[in-house]
């Protein structure tokens, strides 16, 4: 290890880090050697080939131990109590009746003097069964002081508005700007103004926020429902110190474990803000303490996506060249500062050379805003989308015809680096095809009948095509097997599986050979489950620790047929000469040979090319039918086409579409959490009354992905595809709607109040 | 399955589904539903102890064919029995109130929502949860569908699908495409797999269902 780290240290470089949109230099460590890259033409065994998960059983035997599994020994249970109001002073907490019941083992009160959103954390007990410390959390009296509080976004940016924070509800907000708008909208034919607005969304996954932990004398365990098990051990240690600057907490003695993990889509990224609570109980009773939220807490206290406003203007020339496009948009993150990345689409996905965009955002007495499955996107491209589809109409082209014209070839607008490829033709070409797109109303809302058909589409751009950072290792045992560890996490879509056939691949083994174990802080450094990164940064360094390893196994082989280590291949069991399969042995009778009882092969990831910009693209197509009766819209078929490089495992990669593409149309139609002005208080926090999609309501979604292997952006040609899938479609559905009704909807959700509003407004004349 | 009882608040909003079970388990304590809403500190005075007015009894459970002894409290939800008492953790808990069916298991064959039904009514009836299923290592042919078709992605609503989906294929063992949205219609999957699922219950009704 010595001599490797001397070389490595000899080989570290400065790189762009690019992390849910922002962007900071980082300093990464080259790898050793890196494997040639696997282009378009290569034979692959595994890879590209359907591959069931490989925690299957696991999974679908009930075996599988998520958090809330996680049983210990003398374990306790936690409640939290939270505030029932949107901001108030606490005056007193009264724990007396909670302490005195049997089986509560602690009670905690937060040093907190005030609370800022319904759902803010007041206290917690620990009980010896759930039931209990149901109880006891109830139990406790909390004298509350009401104050003035702003729950909607509109409200809190009125001069009059009640500041609910020092320095004000409004950000400074952020401009940028390329060139000149004033003269792109000078050369413009037409302008088109419009205003689009997005409601706030909530992940709910089904697995509830949770962690058990044990402060043990010499480790802090947590299990934890987290997205990042190392990030949120380095948040965890953080915040632990603040808490306890005399205790031993560091990070050789914390450790965070997520062997199975129940959905996240963002806001299981980080530690929350429960983590430190838990472990105040777990010291104070020396028992390991386990604290699952229930759906209500889920539904206030764990993120969301924020709302939007977006006033865009946009120019358009008679052929189509769009010459300027302004954006002013604004949204609210809750009580946290921030707001979403709303500009991607404006700067980035197609060729203008002209924008500028202002961006600000709010504050309101709500739960704090958490990344949600392509944080900014689905918003900003449910504007920016229909923005296009009204500026096609205003020119009097076909939409397709308007995104195909301005197809760019560079990033910022064409105005900056070439992307390593972009796939988006011949998404169009495929996905017109597949929805018949020559089928859709000439002229909207012409379908005649009650019940009104229509087509639209949407474009999607998105990074995530990963980063180096990643440090795979990969052991190879005396008895052939192989294990691939790093710190990296599984959160549903198959990271695990791809894993296990990228090594099976590299090694020239099954994958039933190999061990993919990930999802504990403390193996070898690992990527945090966001922005679609994951596996485009695994997998490249999955073959170089493959690589590695066979380097340290093939000497043995070498020595034995007195060939040059560097002629051999290990493929199909075997280690032999290249294309000499006569000269060589089985694999396992190499490994069998090693003096030491594994060898470890340890893999990175080289950076992301510097000369290039890469962005994983996609267009969704989808038909629609509007009851103009009951307002009802329902999505009939959906055909999404995707340019994510190299896909790994199409049937995992298949599935990922669907499950993003679904998600999408509750985004567009029903989902939205609503807040109570009067109390400030969330009226859906369930499962019920906030309508996330059922079996009932999925269309048929034909999911295509385009043949190109990306030949930069790293060694496999892969890019990444957690977030495409839920970027476009909401604008394609409101853009089909049009196109069924005439009726332009800039709002969602379009819920069948919304769309009998809009039907019967025009037929008054308006629109 | 029922979609009644939805609420479930945190700390005080008075009716609630479990001070609503309180009163069912005891049969008596319909009192203790408060309506409206009230502060933590009344409810905490109307009820001095909650556990004072909760009773335990020791009750058999057939569970996944075998009779299980457990002492539980009135109240005492059967999810919460087979998870916490007899460490059947293979059953989800995902809302608690009967929205998204991650709990469901199979009563006398219905599938059921676990936590929607107290554990002392469950005496007597035959339970059959996730791990009930394969024999011998055998997986039944519905959750080797979900295995060949990917039926799932992050898997914590799989147990309840499969179990929907083997209490639909007992009665129906040739479902239409729309008999099966139908059927799993009570089981939420947020990762949005539906596509997936619904093929997996068309193929293992192909193989035969159960």
């Amino acid at each position: 290890m010595g001599m490797a780290k001397t070389e490595y240290f000899a080989k570290r470089i400065k790189t762009v880090h690019e992390e849910e949109g922002e962007y900071r230099i980082i300093e990464i460590i080259l790898p050793d050697r890196e494997a040639e890259p696997l282009g378009q033409d290569e034979t692959l065994e595994i890879i590209g080939k359907p591959h069931t998960r490989v925690e299957a059983l696991d999974i679908l035997t009930g075996k599988a131990k998520y958090t809330g599994d996680v049983m210990l020994p003398g374990m306790l249970y936690s409640r939290l109590l939270r505030s029932s109001k949107a901001r108030a002073k606490i005056t007193n907490v009264d724990v007396g009746k909670a302490e005195e019941m049997p089986g509560v083992k602690a009670v905690y009160v937060l040093p907190k003097e005030q609370v800022n959103y319904q759902g803010d954390i007041i206290a917690a007990v620990a009980a010896e069964t759930e039931d209990i410390a149901e109880d006891a959390m109830r139990a406790i009296e909390v004298d509350y002081e009401e104050l003035n509080h702003v729950v909607n976004v509109d409200m809190a940016m009125r001069s009059n508005a009640t500041q609910i924070r020092e320095g004000g509800n409004l950000s400074r907000p952020r401009t940028s700007e390329r060139g000149s708008v004033e003269e792109g909208f000078s050369q413009a034919d037409k302008i088109v103004e419009a205003e689009y607005s997005t409601q706030f969304e909530l992940h709910q996954p089904l697995e509830t926020h949770g962690q058990m932990v044990h402060w043990k004398d010499d480790e802090i365990l947590y299990y934890k429902t987290t997205q990042g098990v190392q990030s949120a051990r380095d948040a965890i240690v953080r915040e632990l110190r603040r808490e306890y600057p005399d205790e031993n907490i560091s990070s050789n003695n914390v450790r965070v474990v997520t062997n199975f993990f129940g959905g996240g889509f963002g806001s299981k990224l980080g530690a929350n803000n429960f983590v430190a609570v838990t472990a105040r109980l777990s010291k104070i009773t020396n028992a390991p303490v386990k604290m699952i939220l229930n759906r209500y807490e889920e539904s206030l206290d764990t993120g969301n996506r924020p709302n939007s406003v977006q006033k865009y203007k946009i120019g358009v020339k008679n052929d189509g060249t769009l010459t300027a496009i302004e954006l002013e948009a604004h949204g609210s993150g809750g009580i946290s500062s921030g707001n979403d990345n709303l500009t991607t689409p404006t700067n980035e996905m197609y060729t203008c050379p002209n924008t500028r965009t202002t961006v600000g955002s709010v504050y309101i007495n709500a739960g704090n805003k958490k990344p949600t499955r392509a944080p900014g996107y689905p918003q900003a491209f449910f504007g920016f989308e229909c923005l296009m589809d009204e500026a096609a109409d205003a020119i009097g082209m076909d939409p397709l015809e308007l995104r195909k014209k301005n197809y760019a070839d560079k990033s910022a607008g064409g105005t900056g680096r070439p992307y390593t490829s972009n796939g988006l033709m011949q998404c169009y070409e495929i996905g017109a095809e597949k929805i018949g797109w020559s089928r859709r109303n000439k002229t909207p809302g012409s379908d005649s009948g009650v019940k009104k058909r229509g087509m639209g589409m949407a474009d999607l751009q998105w990074g995530g095509g990963g980063y180096a950072g990643a440090v795979i290792e990969v052991d190879i045992f005396k008895d052939g097997t192989v294990n691939v560890r790093n710190g990296s996490q599984d959160i549903g879509t198959g990271t695990k599986t791809i894993m296990a056939q990228v090594a099976a691949e590299e090694l020239g083994l099954e994958i039933k050979d190999i061990n993919v174990q990930i999802g504990d802080s403390n193996f070898p450094p690992g990527i945090q489950s966001g922005g679609s990164n994951t596996a485009a940064s695994v997998c490249p360094a999955v073959r170089n620790g493959a690589l590695e390893a066979l380097r340290k196994l093939y000497p043995i082989v070498a020595s034995r047929f007195n060939v040059d280590p560097e002629e051999l291949e290990s493929v199909k069991g075997r280690i032999q000469v290249k294309d000499k399969e006569n000269i060589g042995m089985y694999f396992k009778e190499a490994a069998a040979l090693m003096p030491e009882n594994k060898v470890m092969g340890e893999g990175r990831r080289a950076p992301n090319p510097r000369e290039y910009a890469g962005a994983t693209f996609g267009v969704h197509f989808c038909e629609v039918e509007v009851d103009t009766e009951t307002g009802l819209v329902k999505v009939l078929k959906a055909a999404a086409v995707h340019d994510s490089g190299r896909i790994i495992n199409p049937l995992t990669a298949h599935n990922q579409v669907v499950g993003g593409v679904n998600q999408a149309v509750d985004y567009a139609l029903t989902a939205e959490r609503i807040m109570d002005n009067y109390t400030g208080c969330v009226t859906n926090p369930n499962l019920l009354d906030y309508k996330v999609i059922t079996a009932m309501d999925v269309p048929e979604i034909d999911v295509f992905f385009v043949d190109i292997v990306d030949p930069y952006w790293n060694n496999l040609g892969m890019k990444g595809l957690g977030e495409p899938p839920r970027i476009a479609l909401a604008a394609a559905v409101a853009n089909a709607i049009y196109n069924a009704t005439g009726v332009r909807f800039r709002d969602i959700p379009i819920t069948p109040d919304k769309i009998l509003e809009g039907l019967a407004a025009r037929k008054e004349g308006g629109s | 399955m029922s979609k009644s009882h939805q609420k479930d608040s945190g700390g005080d909003n008075g009716f609630s589904r479990r001070s609503f079970l309180k009163g069912v388990g005891t049969g008596v304590i319909s009192t203790a539903v408060l309506p409206g809403v009230v502060s933590a500190g009344k409810y905490a005075e109307k009820i001095q102890s909650p556990q004072e007015w909760v009773t335990s009894d020791a009750i058999t459970l057939n569970v996944n064919g075998e009779n299980r002894r457990v002492t539980v409290e009135s109240r005492a939800t059967l999810v919460s029995v087979l998870r916490n008492e007899l460490n059947l953790t293979g059953t989800k808990n995902g809302c608690g109130t009967g929205e998204c069916g991650a709990c469901t298991v199979l009563i006398d064959g219905e599938p059921a929502y676990s936590c929607l039904t107290l554990a002392m009514d469950a005496v007597g009836r035959k339970i059959v949860t996730i791990e009930g299923l394969a024999e011998n290592g055998q997986l039944s042919p519905v959750q080797q569908a979900f295995l060949e078709y990917d039926g799932y992605q992050c898997g914590y609503c799989t147990p309840g699908q499969i179990m929907a989906a083997e209490g639909l294929l007992a009665k129906n063992p040739n479902p239409s495409t729309e008999e099966i949205k139908r059927g799993m219609s009570g089981n939420l999957c947020r990762c949005a797999a539906y596509q997936h699922i619904f093929i997996s219950v068309a193929e293992a009704a192909k193989k035969g269902g159960r």
